[in-house]
């Protein structure tokens, strides 16, 4: 009964609950977004992951999981917004026990949805999950499937908001030359009209220019 | 009070580095499996146990955590309103311990002593390279409120008294609440209200937009 009215009133109200204009949630999304966007260039490897994306099965689990965790920002109740998270760790987890030998724990769980996080890159993150907390009843928050999924998921996004060289088994150096290299060219492709389109693929950049 | 007749549910986090095997004892106790071949099959990531001890019914929801160095500042996001927590550590790894006593710091920095904790040594059938000794091992959990226990998952010995004994000092404690705060009927939908607290405390709903 709760659920059904805590669902009814955040539908209703949604414009007026949701992520007012200029608010702190608004400016940490694009915050996210933009940090987000200069880590595309992270790996599997980067992560330590085991993961082998030449397997057709783990590809599609793994674009399966980018769209789910990408649709939650246009589901409209607290609680579907909250099975779109629980969705996308399911089908992580469905993805690494193709890979793996062993059973799958969160020393393999939690890297994997970092990495599904950095690749989906879905707009207004923050925003979603402040959304989530004010709004879901705390009991399903702090218990459940649902609640380890969406507590993992905001343990993802602290880690990425905090990322550091030695947690890439990289060196600063690089870590410093890939950011660094990587935001001035985000910066370069929002002014420059000539360059098209800009791909990463693991450490390779390609850019396409358009001579106009 | 109709508290005997609920089912009692408790939030257990599970830390341990890497190789420890803290993995296979959740997986032991809650599916009783060790390395056969569609353990691959399972997650373990997070396990629900059921349980009935002397007529009362309990639910555990046992929550892995990342045990990586690189994870470790992400504790606190996972210990949040957790009523227990198992430390893992292998007995034949003297790092692993230092690790366990830096989790313990942090569980009762940041729930105090409302967190129960067990201290596990894993791997005794390694028992001939054994790195961490016995009795240190259980002076320390003494020193710091814990219970310590001596497991091996390999074998399946003392796992299931790990998570008994873990869960009846969470049942004491849930009771030991409920006495104390009156109102409080052990289940965490009620509110506490304290009369003579000027605080105001945010109290997860709405007010605040």
């Amino acid at each position: 009964m709760m659920d059904k009215i805590e669902k009814f009133l955040t539908v209703s109200l949604y414009k007026y609950l949701y992520n007012q204009k200029d608010s702190e949630d608004q400016i940490k999304n694009d915050l996210i977004k933009e940090r987000i966007e200069s880590f595309q260039w992270i790996t599997l490897r980067h992560l330590e992951l085991e993961v082998t994306l030449d397997n057709v099965e783990v590809a599609t689990l793994l674009s399966k999981a980018i769209q789910e965790i990408s649709r939650m920002h246009s589901s409209l109740a607290p609680e579907d917004k909250l099975s779109c998270n629980t969705k996308c760790c399911r089908t992580v987890i469905s993805m690494l026990q193709v890979c793996s030998a062993t059973s799958v724990n969160a020393d393999v769980f939690l890297p994997a949805l970092i990495y599904v996080l950095i690749k989906a890159n879905p707009i207004n993150l923050q925003s979603d999950i402040q959304y989530i907390m004010r709004f879901t009843n705390a009991l399903r928050l702090n218990s459940g499937e649902a609640g380890y999924y969406f507590t993992n998921l905001c343990c993802a996004v602290a880690f990425i908001d905090n990322l550091q060289a030695d947690q890439l088994s990289m060196t600063t150096e690089e870590f410093e030359r890939y950011f660094s290299v990587l935001l001035l060219l985000l910066h370069e492709v929002k002014n420059c009209p000539n360059i098209f389109y800009c791909l990463f693929y693991g450490s390779v950049i390609i850019l396409i220019v358009v001579d106009i | 009070m109709t508290s005997t007749s609920k089912t009692s549910k408790f939030k257990v986090v599970l830390l341990g580095e890497g190789c420890v095997g803290k993995t296979s004892i959740v997986l032991r106790y809650c599916e009783n499996k060790f390395n056969e071949k569609h353990l691959s099959t399972l997650q373990a990531s997070y396990l629900e146990k059921k349980l009935n001890i002397g007529g009362k019914r309990i639910n555990l929801a046992i929550w892995d955590t990342a045990g990586q160095e690189r994870f470790h500042a992400l504790g606190p996001i996972y210990y949040r309103e957790s009523h227990g927590a198992i430390l893992v550590y292998d007995i034949t790894d003297e790092d692993s311990f230092m690790k366990v006593k830096k989790w313990v710091k942090e569980l009762r920095k940041m729930l105090g002593n409302e967190i129960c904790l067990c201290i596990v040594g894993n791997k005794i059938d390694l028992e001939k390279d054994r790195t961490v000794h016995v009795t240190r091992a259980e002076d320390y959990a003494q020193s710091v409120g814990a219970v310590h226990f001596h497991t091996s998952a390999k074998m399946n010995k003392g796992i299931e008294e790990v998570f008994l004994n873990l869960t009846k000092r969470m049942l004491a404690a849930q009771d030991d609440n409920t006495n104390t705060a009156g109102k409080q009927g052990g289940s965490r939908k009620s509110v506490v209200i304290i009369d003579d607290e000027p605080l105001q405390q945010s109290s997860g709903c709405c007010g605040s937009s």
